[in-house]
């Protein structure tokens, strides 16, 4: 039988793959707290593009206070959730679409940060499985998402939290091949903290500066980008997390770099990035909206306290991002000074 | 300074609560999940209707998706929160909300059933103040409610979990003083079960049945409305609860009253019943929106299976309420018989 499956919080990302889902001809619907997109949905369906090309798919949007009218017989329950929320609104969206994952579904947490770690406990282990993305989107208007990298280059990386690779975790994977490339992993838990890395040490940093890729290259931010990429994996490693190749190296190479070579490292990364891109937490500051700083360098903080790492660039990183977030900070060069003053400790950290 | 507060899952009773409070001229916002009521309350306010006044009230209406919006500074945090969702909604609802408490703010549990044992696990014992009510209302169409209990008929029983009478459960009786009339408990536990033997015995009884006051008082009906009550006050009294006083009587009384005499006392309560008046339960099944009834008698049979206390009546209302609920049983006096042969099964699965 057809499996039956929801996309929770469809956002740009939930929104990319509720289209290519819907597409493929999957019994899939699209849950979201944003009246006025899923009202779009409802009334035009939604408009994707991708890089050249241009679709509108006939998705089926439902507000949540829609989803009550499922417990009508017989009553819809899923087999798989796929939760595209932001990582702060996790635990409520988990507990909202609880009574409506099947005993033997799954949700796939296609989200950043190490959120699994918070479902499981709610949803039983059993039903989660994880996931660390690469896909790029935004969705500035209601019903419209552009999508910025092409299909070849959106990649899933699947996991059963436990490591085996079990046929449900091949179906999760068959069925988001209609969005991107797709691979399973034995070790999912270490390839959410090797993207932890990456996000704690170059979309946060991008934001608070409001760098474009040629000021990535400039030595000062290098250094601090150095500072960062260097905690996050440390304390991945002294919680015992096997981290995937970064950047060609171990994670223990990475982590032994010299600073200088570390920096040439970063360097040619940030060189061959495409100039136009941005991350996704610049789109949230240019929304006014909560970023997911707090679920990256935050969380690298506290992970750190646990693991007795120091984090001092992580925990200043937290710091500016909640200040921009609430407004009384602007995003821009000039928050260097800050870290500085943060990290060498002549300004206090909460 | 003046207390902030919002009143969360504003349907008909948040809606008459969050009204009365905005004309009280308190800070106060509502916040629901119904996107069309918000728009409404946006545009025109919340129109309500009682029996002899119906005022517009400019409330200020949040979608849950702007709640967002209030990380810039200063962050806006709630001191007193009043949850007034079904209690389907409690937990997904109270963990969306926990952001928003302050650490040392309240949230009060406007609700039937025993939610404030799952509600404070999760934000904590020591923020959550109990309440049972008395406060009846529709709302038909976004932004119109009708309140058929006024002000003087409205009550609220507040109550410390642990049973202290502090200032602030006094101050929350206080602020509710605009809506009806209020009293402090040092027994809420005890209050709230004791609406729970009413809820269960005739709320859902007369949606089942789809019963009249004149049908309640056929024997038949009768005598499951008594095993029914005595059902849950049995649980109730198993579980070391002080119930207050029902009909009068103590509640070891109640529950030992002969068949003969209980009949008796809930005959004459049907005889007072107004003679156009319906259950909050019936006004979900005319709705075909899904009931509290798990959260009644559903809870009562889980609450007596624990003390080993036999709950086949609540069981077998659960059952028939359920399988409403899925529209595959029409209320009616023929659910009479379903009842009955539940009952008769001894190990029924629920």
């Amino acid at each position: 039988m057809a499996k039956s499956m929801a996309v929770l919080g469809t956002g740009a990302t939930g929104s990319s793959i509720g289209a290519d889902l819907t597409r493929a001809g999957h019994d899939v619907i699209l849950v979201d707290q944003w009246p006025a997109h899923v009202e779009a949905m409802k009334a035009h369906g939604l408009h994707v593009t991708i890089r050249g090309e241009e679709f509108v798919a006939p998705v089926k949007a439902f507000h949540l206070c829609e989803m009550k009218d499922l417990h009508r017989a017989p009553m819809r329950q899923f087999d798989i959730v796929f939760l595209t929320c932001k990582s702060y609104d996790t635990t409520w969206m988990v507990e909202f679409i609880k009574p409506f994952l099947k005993s033997d579904g799954v949700l796939v947490s296609v989200q950043n940060s190490l959120n699994d770690e918070w479902i499981a406990p709610m949803i039983g282990r059993q039903r989660d499985i994880g996931c660390a993305l690469e896909l790029s989107s935004d969705c500035f208007v209601p019903g419209r998402v552009k999508r910025h990298i092409d299909r070849a280059h959106t990649k899933f990386i699947l996991g059963e939290l436990d490591g085996q690779i079990t046929p449900r975790l091949q179906e999760v994977a068959d069925i988001l091949s209609s969005v991107g490339t797709t691979q399973l992993t034995t070790n999912i838990w270490g390839a959410k903290w090797t993207k932890l890395v990456f996000n704690s040490m170059i979309s946060t940093t991008r934001a608070a500066l409001d760098a474009s890729k040629e000021v990535m290259q400039t030595p000062e931010v290098l250094d601090l980008v150095t500072k960062l990429g260097r905690e996050t994996a440390r304390v991945g490693l002294a919680l015992g997390y096997t981290l995937e190749p970064i950047l060609g190296l171990t994670a223990e190479d990475f982590v032994g770099l010299k600073d200088e070579m570390f920096k040439k490292f970063m360097l040619s990364l940030f060189g061959e990035t495409d100039t136009r891109s941005t991350s996704m937490i610049q789109h949230d500051i240019a929304k006014e909206r909560l970023t997911e700083s707090d679920y990256i360098n935050g969380l690298v903080a506290r992970k750190g306290l646990e693991a007795r790492v120091p984090t001092p660039a992580n925990r200043a990183m937290n710091m500016v991002m909640k200040q921009i977030s609430e407004g009384e900070l602007q995003p821009g060069i000039s928050n260097l000074q800050l870290f500085e003053e943060y990290i060498s400790g002549a300004k206090a950290m909460a | 300074m003046a207390k902030s507060m919002a009143v969360l899952g504003t349907g008909a009773i948040g809606s008459s609560i969050g009204a009365d409070l905005t004309n009280a001229g308190y800070d106060v916002i509502l916040i629901d999940q119904w996107p069309a009521h918000v728009e409404a309350m946006k545009a025109n306010g919340v129109r309500i209707k009682m029996k002899e006044e119906e005022f517009v009230a400019p409330v200020k209406a949040f979608h849950l998706c702007e709640m967002k919006d209030l990380h810039k500074a200063p962050m806006r945090q709630f001191d007193i929160v009043f949850l007034t969702c079904k209690s389907y909604d409690t937990t997904w609802l109270v963990e969306f909300i926990k952001p928003f408490l302050e650490s040392d703010g309240v949230l009060v549990s406007v609700q039937n059933s025993l939610n404030d044992e799952w509600i404070s696990p999760i934000i904590g014992r020591q923020r959550d103040i109990g309440c049972a009510f008395e406060l009846s209302a529709d709302v038909f169409e976004p932004g119109r409610v009708t309140r058929n209990t006024d002000r003087v008929v409205t009550k609220f029983v507040l109550g410390e979990l642990d049973g202290k009478v502090t200032p602030r459960v006094q101050e929350v009786a206080q602020v509710l003083g605009k809506v009806g009339r209020t009293q402090v408990s040092d027994n809420i536990w005890g209050a709230k079960w004791t609406k729970l033997v009413f809820n269960s015995m005739v709320s859902t009884t007369r949606a089942a049945l789809d019963a009249s006051k004149q049908v309640m008082q056929q024997p038949e009906v009768l005598d499951l409305v008594v095993k029914l009550g005595r059902e849950t006050a049995q649980v109730a009294l198993a579980q070391g609860v002080t119930l207050e006083p029902i009909l009068g009587l103590k509640g070891e009384d109640f529950a030992g009253l002969s068949n003969e005499l209980f009949r008796k006392y809930m005959l004459q309560v049907f005889r007072d019943t107004g003679e156009r008046s319906t259950s909050m339960i019936q006004h979900d099944v005319v709705k075909e929106r899904l009931t509290e009834s798990d959260y009644i008698n559903g809870v009562v049979a889980r609450k007596g299976a624990e003390a080993g206390v036999p709950a086949p009546a609540n069981r077998a209302m659960a059952m028939v309420m359920k399988q409403i609920d899925e529209g595959v049983l029409q209320p009616g006096l023929a659910n009479l018989k379903v009842l009955q042969q539940y009952m008769s099964e001894k190990a029924a699965a629920m």
